[in-house]
């Protein structure tokens, strides 16, 4: 017996050294796998976020909207969302290559398998109807969400520049005329006489809409196109 | 004993620490050549690291899956326990011995078909110190295929590298060995 093993077996008897449980492993594997899952499926929803905002937000198809490039990324693009998407698929990433088999699957073959999971996982999200239910909800329980992560808001809350949105108070049908409570509670006075109203519009208290035009006073607008708040803008047709 | 695989002894000494010393045994001096062959180190620090890697071993036993080679998974903990000896004594001068291997320079050179002087006995200590010369993951993937004599798989599992990253990893080495080679030559 050689010096080294001799030694070995010697602290082992005296230090009274014992493997450890084999449940310490399994509880070990099952966390990594669980965190794996966990941030995949987080990642996936962000996807869902993404796709819901992207085929919801006009200013993505509608150049007209913004003015620039910057103005673009800003209103546009959720931005916020894709990082948090990329950052839970991150994470999901590294816990997969830590798995016990990671380490014989390729960089790229990981990768491939954690984004097209993530974005059929988030394409089925978005399909069933659970981003729209979730951005709402969280536009509801948090305040700065429509600042950051849902940027729709601040696309149709630009009066100055002609983009006003809100929830409709009362109609004249016959002086077609509509006032509306914006999104930051100031109430407007809408002429909507030579607008386009296009046909998802409902105009009806409570409801809440989009308008193009500009403003002539103070708390007064003059619509030249009104269109319904869910919806980027393309197949509405004029009524 | 003797005629029982590892995989079966590390059942048994699960069950009854005492059979532990078979594999200890086993691989008390593989282990003691490899880790000198990766660091380059004299065999008292060597033999701290691998009285290490015993113990880690044996703490570790039950996360031993058999469905894999145990000398792989031995040999990547004496991997491991390697590189971090390397990172605490980063700003030691590490001292260099002789590899005791006879076959590096049959081996190697001629899979690298390097000019026939590298191969002369009188050279070997050259040869080893142009290897010592390459990055880590080079000389890792060196060492385990042509000195250790492991195959692509054994090295994956070892390394914990794909199959295909090993590969390419030994087809740069050579190529940066050989380099190296050439460049100490022109140098002399």
């Amino acid at each position: 017996m050689g010096k080294v093993s001799k030694n070995v077996l010697e602290k082992i008897k005296k230090a009274g050294i014992k493997p450890i449980p084999k449940w310490h492993f399994m509880l070990k594997n099952s966390f990594i796998w669980g965190l794996f899952v966990v941030n995949l499926v987080l990642g996936a929803i962000g996807f869902a976020a993404v796709i819901y905002l992207l085929v919801n937000n006009d200013a993505v198809w509608d150049f007209s909207l913004t003015t620039n490039i910057f103005q673009w990324i800003l209103l546009a693009v959720p931005v916020a969302w894709i990082a948090l998407a990329l950052f839970f698929l991150f994470v999901a990433y590294y816990n997969f290559k830590n798995t016990e088999d990671g380490y014989r699957t390729s960089v790229w073959s990981k990768l491939l398998i954690n984004i097209g999971i993530a974005v059929l996982l988030g394409l089925i999200l978005y399909t069933s109807g659970f981003s729209a239910r979730m951005n709402r909800l969280l536009l509801d329980s948090i305040p700065f969400y429509s600042h950051t992560l849902d940027m729709r808001e601040e696309v149709w809350m630009r009066p100055e520049e002609g983009f006003l949105s809100g929830d409709i108070l009362s109609v004249d049908g016959e002086e077609k005329v509509i006032q509306l409570r914006d999104l930051k509670e100031s109430e407007w006075s809408i002429g909507y006489e030579d607008a386009i109203v296009k046909s998802r519009v409902v105009l009806d208290v409570g409801e809440r809409i989009k308008i193009l035009g500009s403003a002539v006073s103070e708390n007064v607008f003059e619509a030249s196109e009104i269109r319904p708040w869910a919806g980027a803008g393309r197949g509405m047709q004029e009524k | 004993m003797l005629k029982k695989k590892d995989e079966e002894i590390v059942k048994l000494t699960v069950e009854n620490s005492d059979n532990y010393r078979h594999l200890v045994e086993r691989y008390e001096k593989k282990l003691l050549r490899y880790i000198r062959r990766l660091l380059y180190i004299n065999t008292e620090d060597a033999e701290d690291i691998l009285q290490e890697v015993f113990l880690k071993a044996y703490r570790n036993l039950n996360s031993y899956n058999p469905k894999y080679k145990f000398s792989s998974w031995i040999y990547r903990i004496a991997h491991n326990e390697a590189i971090s000896f390397l990172r605490k004594n980063k700003k030691r001068r590490l001292e260099v011995v002789n590899d005791p291997a006879k076959n590096i320079f049959d081996t190697l050179s001629s899979d690298l078909d390097l000019e026939k002087e590298y191969i002369e006995k009188d050279r070997q200590k050259e040869f080893e110190e142009v290897l010592y010369k390459l990055d880590a993951k080079y000389r890792d993937v060196l060492v385990l295929k042509f000195l250790e004599g492991k195959d692509y798989n054994e090295i994956s599992e070892i390394l914990h590298i794909s199959s295909g990253t090993v590969g390419s990893l030994i087809s740069r080495a050579k190529v940066k060995l050989k380099d190296l080679i050439e460049l100490d030559g022109k140098g002399k």
